[in-house]
């Protein structure tokens, strides 16, 4: 299945600029597995990367000591550290599998915490919306980024599926349904908690959090 | 005739920049095959003062007088370490060169700011990379039109493509800073991208 949604690419700028921080960069790098188009995209980007870096206005009379030189040389006299192994993202989100996330909330809707260490800018979480089950109708201050991980959802704007990502800011209102075959997992980014309407607003607001 | 002549030029101008760009890939696969330190010499003096010129420009730079110099002598030691992962055909040593003073820069920042990180950087910006989407043929041209188009782009244009680049500003950042609205620098980035060919409409 192609994926239809994208970030903006503003977005894509600045994660291959590296100037997002670690939850908003893991949104993008995750999309980047089932996109090949925004993979390409960033490809480019970091050609552009490598040329603005030769061109910076002062690099031609930037001068490095001949201290450093002679300090690279002792570094890499010395043995290599033994490099850290790699770990795919989502070991890195869930190194015990999904169902083992400590998930909190109302039935239908559940979202896990998933705290990498770096949340100058915003939370990262998991979001598990049961087939067929609607979010209530929720707005937001901040920035509300969505990543389809399994299954799918709607809402008044289209439908979602695998490695589509939706950008929502303070403007906009909405009430995701879970498509009816299966749950959906969506991976998600707020920099400010969600604001539920109605009178149930002020309980859900304390119970589903990301 | 003359469009034959232009031809001809441009042909040559484009195996000149061929060789020049694959001279510091090779000098990588010198230092990968035979730990060539006459190469590395060579891609230490061409790359640390763009990397130090990078790292001042960008916060690293009011950190302190000593880290920018840091940062070359950490990437240009992981160059070493990592010439072997170099491959000449999938990338030019310019981007890959890029793309560790990119990751080293993040690291550094994140260590000054006393993080605990729970996920390295390269595996959030070394994603293996998708095969096709990119062939190589499709690579080299995009090497090519970026090189050559750069210089090109109207100064209002190239101005913010350097301040998210170069000193790590988000486009509000850059709105703010310039005191232009944040479409403003959007449509300048958008504008700029379109005339690198960076920027292609996903086929729906």
């Amino acid at each position: 299945m192609t994926v239809k949604w994208h970030p903006e690419f503003d977005l894509l700028v600045e994660y291959a600029a590296g100037n997002l921080c670690t939850a908003q960069a893991m949104m993008v790098a995750t999309h980047l597995q089932y996109c090949p188009h925004c993979k390409s995209a960033v490809n480019k980007l970091e050609i552009l990367g490598g040329e603005l870096m030769s061109k910076t206005p002062n690099s031609s009379s930037e001068t490095v000591s001949p201290d450093v030189w002679q300090n690279t040389l002792a570094a890499i006299a010395k043995p290599a550290p033994k490099p850290q192994p790699k770990r795919s993202l989502m070991q890195r989100i869930a190194p015990n599998g999904l169902s083992a996330l400590d998930w909190k909330g109302l039935g239908p809707v559940q979202t896990a915490h998933v705290d990498l260490g770096d949340e100058r800018n915003g939370r990262l979480s998991l979001l598990k919306i049961r087939a067929g089950a609607r979010v209530p109708v929720h707005s937001h201050h901040g920035n509300e980024w969505t990543l389809v991980l399994e299954g799918g959802f709607s809402d008044h704007m289209g439908k979602y599926n695998a490695g589509d990502f939706v950008c929502l800011d303070g403007n906009h209102k909405h009430s995701p349904v879970a498509a009816v075959n299966e749950d959906c997992i969506c991976m998600a980014y707020v920099d400010e908690q969600l604001h539920f309407q109605g009178w149930l607003g002020p309980i859900l607001n304390r119970v589903i959090k990301l | 005739m003359a469009s034959a002549m232009i031809d001809m030029q441009q042909r040559k101008a484009k195996s000149r920049m061929d060789r020049s760009d694959d001279e510091w890939g090779i000098l990588l696969e010198k230092i990968a095959r035979d730990q060539d330190m006459r190469a590395f010499e060579k891609i230490f003096g061409h790359f640390g003062p763009q990397i130090k010129s990078f790292a001042r420009t960008s916060s690293i730079g009011k950190l302190g007088d000593s880290f920018p110099d840091d940062l070359v002598q950490e990437v240009m030691t992981s160059v070493w370490r990592k010439a072997h992962q170099y491959d000449r055909s999938k990338a030019k040593a310019s981007t890959w060169i890029f793309t560790i003073a990119r990751n080293q820069r993040i690291d550094m920042l994140r260590r000054t700011a006393k993080l605990q990180n729970e996920v390295l950087t390269e595996e959030i910006w070394d994603e293996p990379e998708i095969d096709g989407p990119i062939v190589d043929v499709q690579r080299r041209a995009a090497e090519r039109l970026i090189h050559s188009n750069l210089g090109a782009l109207p100064p209002e244009q190239r101005e913010v493509l350097g301040k998210v680049y170069m000193e790590e500003k988000s486009h509000q950042d850059v709105a703010n800073e310039l005191g232009i609205p944040l479409g403003t620098v959007k449509s300048r980035v958008r504008l700029a991208l379109n005339k690198l060919k960076v920027l292609v409409e996903p086929a729906i």
